[in-house]
């Protein structure tokens, strides 16, 4: 009788879903743009590169994609999917897996929220920089006047004008961390409130204001990046960067320091672990197929970051050749000066046989002369990565094109796009979940939840507008979400594959997909990746502990001044690296232990209750 | 024809008789007084770089002369400019003698450079860094202010822009809600009893898909104890 019931079951939606009034994406692109959006960040056009370049060039790509088949791909599919089946934000989903994972979903929430603090003032940088850009000539093109007029200010002359830009116009940086400054930078202060009213104004309504502003931030970039690539290789000395970052150097693949590189490049460039990707998945309907979405995702994660080398080394190669040209003229002009050589006949392709005979000739005068070494590669060993490769080397670089103004304007666009659809994505990963728990009763629109968040987060963000700001914002960068990202990605892999069920995941991917995962997802969830994450976050803790903790300073009075003075922390400085880390992983096992306690208590009050209590009657 | 040049340099000296022995005097490369001036041709105009020839030390010696004049408002003649140790870089001294035969102050003559410092650059053609008095640094010319700090009116452009955008976002976002309330209020009723129908008392599939829980037989109903619809 029973059994006859279930064959006449109902076919369709469940009324939870259809009751749910849950917000969800115009169309299917909008939200693989969204989630390629926040994948595809600064990272993939500032770090990778120069990875890439550091570790072999081509032969990087090898670890690097290996790293991305087996523990890219599988985290990636687990968060689409389970944010999708559960529909819920990070907290919800990992709440209605076991109550004692609840602590997983509020670890990345604070992560989110640490990073949504300081990602912004990056921003901010970017807006500061762009409004410059259309002056004429570009302001860290020439060095200031000092105050009677005689010279160029000293700091300057001994660096160089982008330098001088950077750290002094923009950053106006104090020589130490401790230093307590006069307080915030007036103009990082207002190019932050711009900063933040464009997060705001995309992200007021969740998603359905986000998903419109989406379509523009997600793929401007890629036509920048377009741009970028032809002019790039019609630049001279374009191919000498090119070389120098595709040269493969395959006896690099034997450090094993290589293998972290590449893992921890894939897993921090998809954001993974923020619960941003989590969230956007659980706007979808539940009949979505997941899995072409993930590897939709990370294989255009992964091509962007490796298709934008290309141009940007281009550029590098151009500065680094001009530089070097520069380099030679200046010592040309002082050999010519000295032994009276007609203006003209030493040229840069006849310097280096010129040097080799007057050295012969006249040792000891050209010793007197104090010349430069010019040597190629010094340049090119030059270009860095994150912020110095795009506001000091980058920058130095557009100065030398022609109509630096258009350069400087479309790359500065390119990378606030790149910058905001991460950011959108992480206020979506906080926004999500505080909505889910209903923290805010019903009456508040969404409007104002949305308008506290970017509050509270600009609050925080004015202490990095200080003097200091900038060395506060890498120690933010280093530990509120290097560590606790992969605890938070092993405890997701692990909690979905063994605490939720295999088996019943499977089974949520057929309703979901249609069809069962293959057999590269079961070994790969199951076994290699949770080894991985394993290994990967063993040896980061390994080589963490190993390095001093220290930054590098810009310290006028340094007596290797331009180079960077490596300073220690300070006591109190170490205590708050130690803290972040540890603020966000601490709540997993905090809650595990919270939730053990109050079973175990409620056993208890259970078992010292009247043993002839019916509990078959309690309600 | 470098050889030539420095033959009929020589040879100009003596052609003015007493006066050339004593302009050799003068004119030396240790002389207190003296200049000492490169030119960089091929750096300024490449291509179309003129040759030094003995017309061009005479244009040199003449605006020199224009230059003192301009500075001494004193007669100077071409005769009064001394050059000597011309090289192949371009590169020679040079003094300025005075009607008394001796040799003007360097201060003087610097004085004298500096005030018209762009008429002699446009002159050949060149500028401050390929035509150079060595010692005389050039002047900066400070930088052009602007009348309004350019990167404010970016910035106030950009800002209200943005805040025209939020605007208009949260009044269509309002006027939207209200839209949807006002239709929910109407149709509503019609709606839940189109999707509610067949449904009540009904067993979604999917929640009976998982195999983990026990069924109670004992609370398994009967058909005929349901009331039929």
């Amino acid at each position: 009788m029973a059994a006859g019931k279930e064959n006449d079951c109902v076919v369709g939606e469940a009324n939870d879903v259809l009751k749910e009034n849950r917000p969800k994406w115009d169309n299917k692109f909008q939200y693989v743009l969204s989630c390629v959006g926040l994948a595809v960040g600064l990272g993939n056009v500032w770090r990778f590169p120069k990875l890439c370049q550091t570790y072999g060039g081509g032969a990087f790509l090898i670890p690097y994609i290996i790293a991305l088949i087996f523990e890219g791909i599988p985290i990636l599919h687990i968060e689409l999917a389970i944010g999708q089946r559960l529909r819920k934000g990070s907290f919800g989903v990992w709440n209605s897996i076991s109550p004692y994972l609840g602590g997983v979903g509020i670890a990345s929430l604070l992560i989110s929220f640490l990073l949504c603090m300081y990602y912004n003032t990056i921003l901010a940088w970017i807006l500061w920089y762009l409004f410059h850009s259309v002056e004429e000539p570009l302001p860290w093109k020439n060095c200031p006047l000092n105050n009677n007029g005689t010279g160029f200010v000293e700091e300057c002359e001994q660096s160089t004008p982008v330098d001088y830009f950077w750290y002094r116009n923009t950053l106006n940086i104090s020589p130490e961390i401790t230093t307590k400054g006069e307080g915030q930078l007036w103009w990082l202060v207002i190019c932050l409130i711009t900063a933040w009213l464009i997060v705001y104004a995309c992200v007021i309504r969740g998603i359905e204001t986000m998903g419109k502003a989406i379509y523009f931030i997600a793929t401007f970039p890629y036509l920048v990046l377009v741009i970028l690539l032809v002019q790039g290789l019609t630049l001279p000395g374009a191919i000498h960067g090119l070389t120098y970052l595709i040269t493969p150097d395959l006896k690099v693949l034997t450090q094993p320091r290589v293998w972290l590189d590449a893992a921890t490049q894939i897993f921090f460039s998809m954001s993974l672990g923020f619960g941003g990707l989590i969230a956007f998945s659980s706007y979808n309907s539940p009949k979505n197929d997941c899995e072409v979405d993930a590897v939709t995702v990370a294989v255009i994660n992964s091509i962007t970051s490796i298709f934008a080398s290309v141009p940007i080394f281009c550029i590098l190669g151009f500065r680094a050749t001009t530089a070097y040209w520069d380099c030679l003229d200046s010592n040309i002009l002082l050999i010519s000066n000295e032994f009276e050589i007609q203006d003209g006949n030493v040229t840069r392709d006849n310097y280096f046989s010129w040097m080799n005979g007057l050295n012969v000739t006249h040792h000891d005068r050209i010793l007197a002369l104090t010349l430069k070494s010019c040597v190629l590669k010094d340049f090119l060993d030059q270009s860095t990565s994150g912020t110095g490769l795009a506001f000091i080397v980058f920058t130095e670089a557009i100065v030398r094109m022609p109509v630096p103004q258009v350069w400087a304007v479309l790359f500065f666009v390119m990378l606030f796009n790149l910058g905001l659809s991460s950011m959108l994505g992480n206020i979506l990963g906080i926004l999500t979940p505080l909505l889910d728990l209903k923290v805010f009763p019903k009456c508040v629109p969404k409007e104002i939840i949305s308008a506290i968040i970017c509050l509270i987060c600009f609050s925080v963000a004015l202490t990095f507008t200080t003097a200091s700001g900038s060395y506060w914002l890498t120690i933010f960068d280093n530990y509120g979400s290097g560590l606790p990202l992969l605890i938070v990605a092993f405890f997701e892999l692990i909690g979905v594959i063994y605490v939720y069920g295999f088996r019943k995941f499977c089974d949520d991917l057929e309703f979901m997909t249609g069809r069962r995962p293959n057999f590269y997802w079961q070994v790969t969830w199951r076994f290699i990746s949770p080894l991985l994450l394993l290994s990967v976050f063993v040896a980061f803790v390994a080589i963490e502990v190993q390095s001093h903790l220290s930054y590098e300073a810009w310290d006028p009075n340094y007596v290797e001044f331009p180079k960077k003075e490596e300073k220690e922390y300070t006591g109190w400085v170490e205590f708050i690296c130690a803290f972040l880390v540890i603020l966000s992983s601490i709540f997993i096992p905090l809650t595990a232990l919270y939730h053990l306690i109050r079973f175990k208590l409620r056993r208890h009050k259970q078992r010292t209750q009247n043993p002839f209590d019916n509990l078959a009657f309690q309600l | 024809m470098w050889i030539g040049i420095l033959l009929l340099v020589f040879n100009f000296f003596p052609s003015q008789g007493s006066d050339a022995m004593a302009g050799d005097q003068l004119c030396t490369k240790e002389s207190p007084d003296a200049h000492k001036v490169r030119i960089s041709l091929n750096a300024a105009l490449g291509n179309e770089a003129y040759e030094w020839d003995e017309s061009e030390q005479f244009y040199f010696q003449a605006t020199m002369a224009y230059g003192m004049r301009k500075s001494t408002n004193k007669t100077f003649n071409v005769s009064n400019v001394l050059i000597c140790v011309v090289t192949k870089r371009v590169s020679f001294y040079f003094v300025v003698t005075n009607e008394t035969s001796g040799v003007v102050r360097k201060d003087e003559v610097e004085k004298a450079i500096r005030m018209v410092r762009p008429r002699f650059n446009d002159a050949f053609s060149l500028d401050d860094k390929t035509l150079e008095f060595v010692g005389i640094e050039p002047t900066f010319v400070p930088p052009t202010e602007p009348a309004v700090t350019v990167w404010l009116i970016v910035f106030g452009v950009v800002m209200g822009l943005i805040v025209i955008g939020l605007i208009v976002n949260i009044i269509t976002g309002y006027k939207e809600k209200k839209k949807r309330a006002r239709d929910s209020e109407g149709g509503g009723e019609e709606n839940e009893d189109k999707t509610l129908k067949g449904i009540e008392n009904g067993i979604y599939c999917n929640s009976l898909a998982g195999d983990k829980g026990q069924k109670n037989e004992a609370f398994c109903q009967d058909d005929d104890k349901l009331t039929q619809l």
